[in-house]
């Protein structure tokens, strides 16, 4: 689609996409944020305190700014991995239960096996993020094999995985001199190395971003991946092109499982100093979360990840500082979700924007004496 | 059209930053102006949500007599670092770098793992860790000031009159999850009505989280009507709630747990007040106003732990009304006998912290 | 181990396993309504707790038991509407609309309960009205059965009232036709005039009503006050029972009395000596195995099924 045009181009429909989505989810978030301000202002004493806590704390400091970024590694994990089992249009919610689990092996890994500096992340890593990919293949499984909805059977497996993995906890890992049910202290030789002193911003962290980059390269450029968002966009027509519907979908929960525990075991080795978890973190909706605000690209699930974060830790500021109440936060994200996840929020006026675009391209040819072979025609 | 918005939007943002800015510079500067007699800044760090109805809801409680005792000499503030347990070492470093802040008070065993990788790096900052210790073997923590209690003195005693009052001889107790700490309450539990009655079994179950009480009920029920209990007690935090209302519903007793249990429903639910025989209380308030008050006082010894149990009332059980309406006078005599044979350490209290998760298992099976 | 089986094999396991059947059965009804119009509610948990909230509020508040529910159901229905208008209107997910909404009502019931009673877990502080339990005058007399059957609350009454209702609603009434016909069709169902959008509506209203029964019932008939938290994953346990139910309402009883039961076996297994963890999974696992059961099941007899389908619609 080139423009020949030197002052401003016509934007292509495809740039009219983008910018609307943009647009959208800001004016989503703006909405959101607004009707958070109405909150504050009604249950605060000091609103306006609150809320600039709330919307400029996380910038205050670089050690903030850092938080903010820590805050949204795990859910760069998350993001990712809902990422690709829903581009297989697969609504599978075990997120949860593999980032559970991938904390807990990857835990497992450090305190029982006693390895070299470099290797023992790694493996704990890799294992943590199998351990995840066996739990979400699961509802995969079945789903392949019996039609067995993959949305209950998810849900409900993330409450086994989570009681499995508090015994595990309680009879094989736990340190009795601790007193809450908790590993033994990770070893040094096992901890994701803190890159910023006094935050958790450690190695999980950038390469929680690195990976991003890896799983557009998967989904956009891989055979696989293609397949995958092949079955994601039309099981029947992927069906008769060949691909091979079943293992596609499989793979793909394969994959989004690894991603999901590998995040729980960067999560654990980098900002724990023990496995502690005996209740569902909640990283796999708020990867759902993530995933819808990036629309399961890839490449926008750190902005959407980095979003939620930012969101995350006003929040936690301005419940330090001021005397509102951290709950007004899922209330925010709440809304922020519906309204982004509304595709014709705003689209009467992305409607007109497009009219208006297409009548200037009329315009344009004919205005042009001989009509450009790529023109706006076969656009619109 | 796109313009417009685009304007909107930026003007909506504008109009917030502003707004934000602008009062902020206003109310922030009075609260600093107002400092120059500079009270003494006491800041309690929750890792969880106040409305537990247990120690984070006591510790508040202390926060508040402080306040109440030293009025315009301190400042206090309580922050909610909620359950997620990452947000819990930046809070510590943020108000460890608020020039501000004097004492910072925080409770429980995974926030003293936070507190001895912060606490040395802030030597002109003072620490208060209850329910926890630290190891001051392992660094110089000379800043920090420890507190622990002995709950299963507490519930020893509770144990002692459950078993006095009990015709069937059977305990439901009800776990929020099966752990060390809820375990360290059973355990003092069974060694106490055992103490009594050797003849004593314990019903024992755990819900799986803190949330379902309508579960915890269910299961008191059952307890109540398969297994014959007549005492029960739900050591589960909201939800141990269910259990007292399975309790009077069936008309017999219960524990309550963590504050006073039965003098929170007198007036609201008289039924469940009369059906409560006694809460075991950790007196968190009472230990933190007074840590607070010998840290005013310059007496405070920094870097070293104190352990409060029965003998220093920070522990122990609720002598309402209803302890003294449902328990004889004689039965009170003789709990009153058991306090002070565990004070002067001729009664050994069991505990369930630092052992193996299957010794206790067994300890526990043992009594069921 | 003949401890175990012996309270299995009681009066108060069964009577127990209704009580714990009827939150489920209300919002598998629900969610029932909403599939056969061909919309997922995932939303149910967040219905629940928001009706066991506001119900409790208003009896409190008002005093009278009628207000109270007329509060919880309103409120039910008000956030179906809110998911309804963003699923059906704005075109967003309709799974991600429940997702949002139960993210909503975690955080918004505790800011709520805080923001009135000044107590972030429970609402023991207020005086909030129970649904009253109901001896069955005849049926009581009866020696096994009227333990069995008799002295229930309201609400499990009401919801095995529901079941008949639902299921003649969907096979017998107009509009259930409508429901269904949107459902399996909804492009067929648009072409010969049916206002696929408005029933979708209907439909998310009734289940949203529905789910709040299952709310109230655990805050003013299972317990006596809401408590944070409380649904505990019932909503989605209800998922399971519907998807379990083979969509008929009856099915659906059937299915949702299986997962009363298997956590009313949860209660019984507890101090037989296995590990709590495992005693705490048996609910879950039991749904899973159902629905494998179920789908294994389905898959094998697809083929006679359809026949049979088929044959059924030429009857008629």
């Amino acid at each position: 689609m080139k423009q020949k045009h030197k002052d401003r181009p016509l934007p292509t429909n495809r740039q009219i996409e983008t910018r609307f989505t943009l647009i959208r989810t800001l004016t989503a978030a703006v909405i959101a944020l607004a009707g958070c301000l109405v909150l504050i202002l009604v249950v605060s004493e000091e609103p306006w305190e609150a809320f600039s806590a709330f919307l400029f704390g996380p910038l205050e400091s670089a050690r903030n700014i850092a938080t903010v970024f820590e805050t949204a590694a795990p859910l760069v994990y998350a993001g990712l991995a809902v990422s690709v089992m829903f581009s297989c249009n697969q609504f599978n919610m075990a997120g949860e239960g593999a980032l559970y689990i991938g904390g807990l092996v990857a835990s497992a890994v450090a305190v029982k096996l006693s390895l070299p500096v470099v290797v023992h992340p790694i493996l704990a890593l890799l294992l943590g993020g199998a351990a995840g990919a066996v739990v979400c293949f699961i509802p995969g499984l079945l789903k392949v094999k019996l039609g067995a909805t993959e949305v209950v059977s998810s849900l409900m497996l993330n409450y086994i995985v989570l009681y499995l993995g508090v015994y595990i906890l309680n009879y094989f890992l736990i340190d009795p001199a601790a007193g809450f049910p908790a590993t033994e202290r990770l070893p040094e030789t096992a901890q994701l190395s803190t890159l910023i002193p006094r935050t958790h911003f450690h190695v999980g962290t950038i390469l929680a971003f690195v990976l991003c980059a890896v799983v557009y390269l998967y989904l956009y450029r891989s055979k696989q991946g293609y397949a995958i968002r092949m079955v994601g966009q039309n099981e029947k027509f992927a069906k008769y092109s060949g691909i091979g519907v079943g293992g596609t979908i499989l793979s793909a929960q394969l994959a989004g499982g690894f991603l999901a525990g590998m995040g729980g075991a960067s999560e654990i080795l980098g900002s724990y100093t023990r496995f502690q978890w005996v209740a569902l973190p909640g990283f796999g909706f708020d990867g759902v979360i993530v995933a819808t605000l990036a629309g399961n690209n890839p490449l926008l699930v750190p902005l959407g990840a980095l979003f939620l974060g930012y969101l995350r830790c006003g929040a936690d500021i301005m419940s330090r500082r001021s005397d509102v109440a951290t709950e007004v936060l899922s209330i925010v994200q709440g809304t922020i979700i519906l309204l982004v996840a509304s595709k014709l929020f705003l689209q009467r006026v992305k409607h007109k924007y497009i009219v208006s675009v297409a009548e200037k391209r009329e315009a344009l040819q004919a205005s042009a004496s001989v009509p450009q072979p790529e023109g706006g025609e076969s656009n619109a | 059209m796109k313009k417009v918005l685009a304007i909107l939007m930026a003007a909506c943002l504008i109009l917030l930053v502003f707004a934000g800015c602008g009062t902020d510079d206003t109310t922030t500067d009075p609260s600093n102006a107002g400092t120059s007699s500079d009270p003494v800044k006491i800041v309690l760090l929750i890792n969880g949500t106040l409305g537990d109805k247990s120690f984070f809801d006591s510790a508040q409680n202390g926060m508040d007599l402080i306040k109440e005792k030293y009025g315009d000499r301190v400042e206090t503030q309580t922050v909610e670092m909620t359950y997620d347990a990452t947000k819990w070492t930046p809070a510590l470093i943020e108000f460890s770098e608020d020039a501000d802040t004097d004492i910072i008070i925080s409770g429980t065993w995974q926030m003293v793992d936070r507190v001895i990788e912060v606490a040395p790096d802030y030597p002109d900052k003072k620490y208060i860790v209850y329910d926890a210790e630290v190891d001051y073997s392992s660094g110089d923590y000379s800043n920090v000031y420890s507190i622990t209690y002995k709950q299963n003195e507490a519930s020893f005693l509770a144990g002692a009159a459950s078993a006095l009052v009990s015709k069937t001889n059977v305990f439901g107790f009800v776990g929020g999850m099966d752990n060390v700490t809820i375990n360290d309450f059973l355990v003092g539990l069974i060694a106490g009505a055992q103490y009594v009655k050797p003849e004593m079994r314990f019903a024992t179950a755990y819900i799986g989280n803190f949330d379902d009480a309508v579960k915890a009920k269910e299961i008191t029920l059952s307890q109540i009507n398969n297994q014959n209990a007549d005492v029960v007690y739900g050591c589960a935090g909201q939800a141990g709630l269910g259990s007292i209302e399975a309790a009077a519903e069936q008309g017999v007793y219960a524990l309550g747990g963590d504050s006073d249990q039965a003098m929170s429903f007198k007036g609201v639910d008289d039924a469940k007040a009369e059906c409560i025989i006694t809460s075991i209380l950790k007196r968190v308030d009472q230990s933190l106003l007074r840590a607070v008050t010998a840290s005013m006082e310059g007496t405070l010894q920094w870097g070293t732990t104190g352990s409060f149990g029965l003998s220093d009332e920070s522990v122990g059980l609720a002598e309402n009304e209803y302890y003294e309406a449902i328990l004889t006078e004689e039965q009170r005599a003789q709990i009153d006998e058991i306090e002070q044979k565990i004070i002067s350490g001729e009664i050994e209290v069991p505990t369930a912290l630092g052992r193996d998760t299957q010794e206790v298992k067994d300890y526990i099976d043992a009594a069921s | 181990m003949p401890d175990i089986l012996r309270s299995i094999f009681s009066v108060d396991f069964v009577y127990s396993a209704l009580r714990l059947t009827t939150p489920v059965l209300f919002a598998a009804l629900g969610s029932l309504v909403a599939d056969r119009a061909g919309v997922i509610n995932i939303g149910l948990e967040g219905i629940m707790l928001f009706s066991a909230l506001t119900g409790v509020l208003g009896s409190a508040y008002s005093g009278s038991l009628l207000v109270g529910m007329l509060c919880g159901l309103v409120t039910g229905m008000f956030i179906a509407l809110i998911m309804a208008y963003f699923s059906l209107q704005m075109k967003a997910d309709i799974v991600l609309t429940g997702v949002a909404m139960n993210l909503v009502a975690t955080g918004g019931t505790v800011f709520i309960l805080y923001s009135i009673c000044g107590d972030k877990s429970v609402s023991t502080s207020l005086s909030s009205l129970v649904f009253p339990t109901l001896e069955i005058p005849i049926i009581k007399d009866i020696p096994v059965l009227g333990d069995i059957l008799s002295g229930h609350n309201l609400l499990t009454y009401l919801s095995l009232v529901a079941v008949v209702a639902v299921w003649f609603f969907l096979e017998k009434s107009k509009p259930g036709l409508r429901i269904r016909a949107v459902g399996e069709n909804d492009h067929a169902a648009g072409s010969v005039g049916i206002h696929v959008r408005r029933v979708r509506y209907g439909a998310l209203l009734l289940s949203g009503a529905l789910a709040s029964f299952g709310g109230m019932f655990l805050s003013m008939g299972m317990l006596t006050y809401f408590s944070k938290n409380m649904t505990a994953g019932r909503g989605y346990i209800a998922l399971a029972a519907q998807a379990l139910g083979n969509g008929s309402a009856v099915g659906t009883f059937f299915a949702s009395l299986v997962f009363g039961c298997a956590e009313a076996l949860s209660v019984s297994l507890q101090g037989v000596g296995l590990p709590p963890q495992f005693v705490q999974m048996v609910p879950y696992v039991a749904t899973v195995l159902g629905l494998v059961l179920y789908a294994a099941l389905r898959k094998r007899s697809k083929k006679t099924v359809r026949k049979h389908k088929r044959r059924k619609r030429g009857s008629q």
